[in-house]
């Protein structure tokens, strides 16, 4: 299956939430959809999920246009909102019995589905009791089952872990990657190490405008604008910066730590370059400084977010 | 639909708040008769007990009440507790969750007149001479069905204007207030051009008929249309939410 977002574009009153916002997407990928609050992640995800349609554009799965009387098609949709939306007086497989009619899961099947995604979530133990009385945790995980009830082609998260302990985070995780097979899951979170950790492809949307799409390495590499290399050498500091400064490529220093008898600890911010390290080798070497530490930070997703979405203002 | 119709009824009577609405329902009821009965009985008007029983000020006041409580948690309750999302999100068309939420708390509002009627049988059976004809009672008990049906497409209106229950309560009595004591207008300041739509619009016009044991077919039309624009206006009113990410 595949679906095309096609030059989605959302105006809700005079204001354009989502500009012109294309991409493509395949059975088996989970795509992780990142952004700054107010950014249109939530927006877009209802537009993929057939809630509403956007003012221009459309979105297309295996060739057919979803729209909002477009039932077939929306069927093959699921979709779990941020606050994990449940009826509380309800035991939790008359609840998912409830949804599967709504869903109109046959008869026949449905006593089976429900039985399997009561068992794929680790909700067999307590399906018999009432949802108000269970943690925010097995809440979140029977609106993920019913999420999942019905074989969904396309399922759509809207920060599923959200609130969650890190045990139930992982346990949800790990739900949504092992689902991953059979369709294609898209998912917001302002965790960034569980985007990193679960999702396949990043899609980055800035004030309504789609930024950077593609696999997660592809666009780590992208946004990943400099090098942040530490040093640990003893000397006159005003001597190292300057001479450090003369190596080409290197954009800002500044001293992380001071150490005793001269000894610093600088942080050097440097272009994306290979050979970098190997120039302030030899500086080094050709200078005779005493060096303690050298080494390069691996920034994490959440860093080069940071540093990243201020590129796009 | 009937899944969802079935899910509503279920859900309001296992709510403590509904049998609180049906101790409160039965309370008035019981009190609005028994004063229908005294009035009866001193002043020996050629009226019927049900015509005392539905003109008695208590009554006004638990019917101006009834329908807030009945509906104002319809959909600003979903909204509360996000599910309404979750019904949008599955593939059911608006006006489906519109007549299902609207024909359970319908239903609920005729469980509520049940223990009224039981107690009408019963002072029926006792008497030895009866006080009034089945028609009448099926006439009475017709037109609070019919104006029910009307107040109850109001509140449920007023539930899905306002994503807090309370407000939605207070439009509701709001919208009420006129609509159920126009007709004492024309009383209080006497005769004016538009007089005699004041009193079209008030209940008391429309029972009056229907307690003499007549059926009156423009009251039918006016409370049937009426209920018709107001669940339309509803279905409207949750597609305008959606769309500009109200209910978010």
């Amino acid at each position: 299956m595949q679906l095309k977002a096609k030059d989605i574009s959302q105006k809700i009153y005079k204001e354009e939430i989502l500009k012109k916002i294309s991409f493509k997407a395949n059975t088996g990928e989970i795509i992780g959809i990142i952004g700054l609050n107010g950014a249109g992640k939530s927006t877009l995800l209802r537009i993929l999920a057939g809630i509403t349609e956007p003012t221009e554009g459309n979105i297309e799965i295996d060739n057919k246009i979803l729209t909002l009387n477009n039932f077939k098609l929306r069927r093959k949709i699921s979709y779990l909102s941020e606050e994990a939306p449940i009826y509380p007086e309800m035991r939790v497989q008359e609840y998912l019995s409830f949804q599967a009619s709504l869903k109109k899961i046959p008869f026949k099947t449905k006593r089976k589905e429900i039985k399997e995604v009561l068992s794929f979530c680790h909700l067999n133990s307590i399906r018999k009791l009432k949802i108000n009385t269970l943690s925010k945790g097995f809440k979140q995980r029977t609106a993920l089952a019913n999420a999942l009830l019905g074989k969904p082609k396309i399922l759509i998260l809207d920060e599923p872990t959200n609130g969650l302990d890190p045990h139930h985070s992982k346990i949800i995780q790990e739900i949504i990657s092992h689902s991953k097979k059979e369709n294609i899951t898209f998912i917001t979170s302002h965790f960034l190490e569980e985007i990193e950790f679960i999702c396949d492809k990043i899609l980055i949307i800035h004030n309504g405008k789609l930024r950077e799409y593609g696999k997660k390495t592809e666009i780590f590499s992208k946004i990943q604008h400099a090098n942040i290399i530490f040093l640990q050498i003893k000397g006159e500091k005003e001597k190292i910066e300057k001479a450090l400064l003369k190596i080409e490529g290197i954009k800002k220093i500044s001293i992380q730590k001071e150490m005793e008898n001269e000894w610093n600890r600088y942080q050097i911010i440097a272009e994306k370059e290979k050979k970098m390290m190997d120039k302030i080798y030899h500086l080094i070497l050709t200078e005779k400084w005493q060096i303690r530490e050298m080494l390069t930070h691996k920034p994490s997703f959440q860093e080069l977010f940071k540093e990243s979405i201020f590129t796009y203002e | 639909m009937l899944t969802l119709y079935r899910k509503e009824i279920k859900s309001f009577f296992r709510s403590s708040g509904t049998w609180i609405i049906l101790a409160y329902a039965s309370l008035m009821q019981g009190i609005s008769m028994s004063i229908g009965i005294q009035a009866l009985n001193q002043l020996k008007l050629d009226q019927h007990l049900l015509y005392f029983t539905f003109h008695t000020p208590i009554f006004w006041f638990f019917y101006l009440f009834l329908f807030p409580l009945l509906t104002m948690k319809i959909f600003a309750g979903e909204e509360k507790t996000k599910t309404l999302e979750l019904l949008i999100a599955t593939p059911l068309r608006i006006h489906y969750i519109v007549i299902s939420k609207y024909l359970a708390i319908l239903t609920s509002y005729i469980i509520l007149w049940i223990p009224s009627i039981i107690t009408l049988l019963l002072i029926q059976r006792l008497n030895t001479s009866p006080i009034f004809d089945l028609n009448i009672l099926l006439s009475n008990y017709g037109i609070l069905f019919i104006m029910g049906s009307f107040y109850l497409s109001i509140g449920i209106f007023c539930s899905a204007l306002s994503s807090n229950i309370i407000n939605a309560g207070i439009i509701n009595i709001g919208i009420l207030i006129p609509l159920l004591f126009s007709g004492y207008i024309p009383n209080i300041w006497g005769e004016f051009p538009i007089a005699e739509l004041f009193r079209y619009i008030a209940p008391q016009y429309h029972i009056y008929y229907f307690s003499q044991g007549s059926i009156n077919s423009s009251s039918i039309i006016y409370y049937l249309s009426g209920t018709l624009l107001l669940l339309y206006l509803t279905k409207i009113l949750i597609q305008k939410r959606i769309k500009t990410n109200s209910y978010i």
